[in-house]
Order: structure tokens, then sequence, then C-alpha cells
């Protein structure tokens, strides 16, 4: 087993997790990293946000047509939530 | 306390009104204030560093050649092609212009004498928020199709249908409204209460040690002085900052419209 450094592998048994690292390593593209990760991390305030906007307004207009207030909760609490989704479907995947 | 509170009772802190300015001189339209005259400065500067660093380029750059290629290559390398690989060197004449006119807007805040920074004024990051916006919106219509942009945009592949009436909503908003505005305000946001925040300390040193000097007050007011040249480095760093992130949004915004597949 060769680690990263070149030198045999003495400290693990398996030297799994050393070929490991190296892998993931190469798997990543350095180019397209940082876009990736700054869009994921500009990206999930504003959708957070608009989730907040989208569901917890339709609870707004659903508590004003009904009385009901718990329809504002339930709809800001289901926009956060769905906007978690969203941010996991489309970086964390 | 009782005593700090006698000697501070007629200091009034900083408020918004330290960010509006009268019309230039008696007569002058009244739009016409200091942070205007600051922002067609600034431009002018840009224009004149641009033209002087890159209108006569040598093979072996020297002196505002060399200032030129450095702030160039910062942000071809660490803004442009990041977000916009192989289109960088397109985009770089908008990328770089905004850069350096928004750094050098910031920068007025702690240039003696001007201390305004242009973007504590809404209306200037607005603009620019808004021409990225355009251009955004437009090269994604012309790149991917009328109803594939917002296909692209509200629609990620690969999901049940009715998952996609919970969530396209929140795309469309988040893309369209939320993510502009953003961009605006974060830049307009954090000019403003830097700005606050050193008219506040400097105005602490400056009414402890000059207008009611106390021997109690003394000190508060020598910290004052300390906090202000302080909170100017900060400033200086968040100044930066802000200019860097502007200008790379733009570049993401610009490249997720031309490539929209990730």
């Amino acid at each position: 087993m060769i680690t990263r450094t070149g030198q045999p592998d003495m400290t693990s048994p398996h030297g799994s997790c050393y070929r490991r690292a190296a892998m993931s390593e190469q798997e990543r593209r350095p180019e397209t990293d940082g876009r990736d990760f700054a869009d994921a991390a500009w990206s999930v305030p504003s959708y957070l946000l608009s989730g907040i906007l989208v569901w917890g307004g339709l609870g707004w207009l659903l508590s004003w047509l009904t009385g009901v207030h718990a329809f504002i909760p339930i709809g800001v609490i289901l926009g956060v939530g769905l906007a978690a989704y969203l941010v996991y479907l489309k970086y964390g995947r | 306390m009782t005593p700090l509170m006698l000697v501070a009772d007629d200091f009034t802190a900083p408020g918004p009104s330290i960010f509006d300015f009268p019309p230039l001189y008696e007569g002058a339209p009244y739009w016409l204030t200091k942070p205007v005259l600051m922002a067609l400065f600034g431009a002018l500067v840009v224009c004149a560093v641009a033209w002087s660093a890159f209108a006569n380029p040598k093979l072996v750059p020297r002196g505002m050649q060399n200032v030129g290629e450095m702030g160039y290559q910062f942000v071809r390398d660490q803004v442009a092609r990041p977000f916009l690989g192989k289109d960088a060197e397109r985009w770089m004449p908008l990328l770089l212009s905004l850069f350096f006119l928004i750094l050098l807007w910031n920068f007025f805040g702690v240039v003696p004498l001007i201390q305004i920074p242009v973007a504590s004024h809404i209306a200037f990051p607005v603009v620019f928020a808004v021409v990225i916006y355009v251009i955004k919106v437009y090269l994604g219509i012309k790149h991917q199709g009328l109803g594939g942009y917002f296909k692209n945009m509200m629609f990620p592949p690969g999901l049940p249908k009715p998952i996609y009436v919970l969530l396209a909503p929140i795309e469309f908003l988040s893309n369209l409204i939320i993510a502009p505005f953003t961009h605006a305000v974060r830049l307009f946001a954090n000019m403003f209460a830097g700005h606050l925040i050193l008219a506040f300390f400097s105005m602490v040193g400056f009414w402890f040690l000059f207008e009611k000097l106390t021997p109690l007050g003394a000190g508060l007011g020598v910290l004052g002085v300390i906090m202000t040249i302080a909170m100017t480095g900060f400033e200086m760093f968040i100044q930066f900052l802000q200019a860097f992130l502007f200008t790379m949004l733009a570049a993401m915004y610009i490249g997720g419209s031309l490539h929209p597949d990730h």
C-alpha cells in the first residue's frame, strides 16, 4: 500500500482511508469546484427566503380567507422545509 | 454609571441623516450632491486608470500597466474563470470595470475629505444589479430559449411531478426576484452600516476628547479613537470583499444563464 506521499503505508492495516482520500481528490475537478461551492453558498439564503415568502405568503392568504391563523406558521415552516429540500436536490445529491 | 451618563447626556449618535447631502452649491439641481459627484469622479478615475494602463501596452509591463494587469489577472482568475470558463475573456470588460468602479466607490468611504461610500445610497447598487439582471435574463432566453430558460430554472430534472408544484414557485421567486434584490442590498447595506459604524466611533472620539473633555469621558474618547482606527482597517477589508462579491455574483449569474447544466 502506497500513501499519498509515496511512502509505504505503516499506519493503517488496510490503507483504505489514504487511498480513498487520494481518489476523491482526483474525482474532484478543481476548475468547477469553486463555482459549485459558490453557487450553493450564495443560493441557499435566496432559496430559504423564497420558500418562506411563497409558502408563508400562501399560508397568510389562507388564514386571511378562513380566519385560521395557524396557516401562517404552517406555511412558513413548510416553505423553509421545501427550500432546504430544494437546496439538497440541487447541490447535495 | 451615573457620572458617565451625566457626561453623555447630550451626545447624540449619528443616524441615517449623515447620508443626506444638500445640493453642491446654491441653485444646483437637487440631485447634484456629493455622492453623485463622487460617483462621477470615481467613474472618471477608473477610465483614466484603465487608459493609462492599457491604452499603450508594452511587452514588458511597467508602472500603471503593471498595476492594471495585476487587477485584470485577479478579476480574471478569481472572478471570471471559475464561473464563465472559456467565455471569461469575453466578459472581462464588464467585470473588470464593475469591480474597479465598485471598489473605488467603496474605498471613498475611508478617503479623508471624501468619506462617503457611494454605494451607501441604494440607487447606485440598484443600477448595477438591474444591469446584471437584464443581462442574465437576456442571455438565459437567448441561449436556452424562452421556454427552456424557465424550464431549466424552475424544473430541475428527475423529480416526480407533484414535487414541482411545491418547488417551482420557490425557484422562480428565488432566481428572478430575491437574487437580484439581495445582489443590490448586500452591497448597499454593508456600505451603509460600515459608514455608520465609522461615523459613530469617530463621533465618540471627537465628542469626549474635544467637545466635552472630562476626566471620566477622556478614556471613552480614547477608546473611540482606537475603535475608529481599528474599524477603518476592517472597513477597508469589507469594501474590498463587497466589490469582489458583487462582481463574483454578476459572473455567477451570467455563467448560470450561459451554461445551465448543473
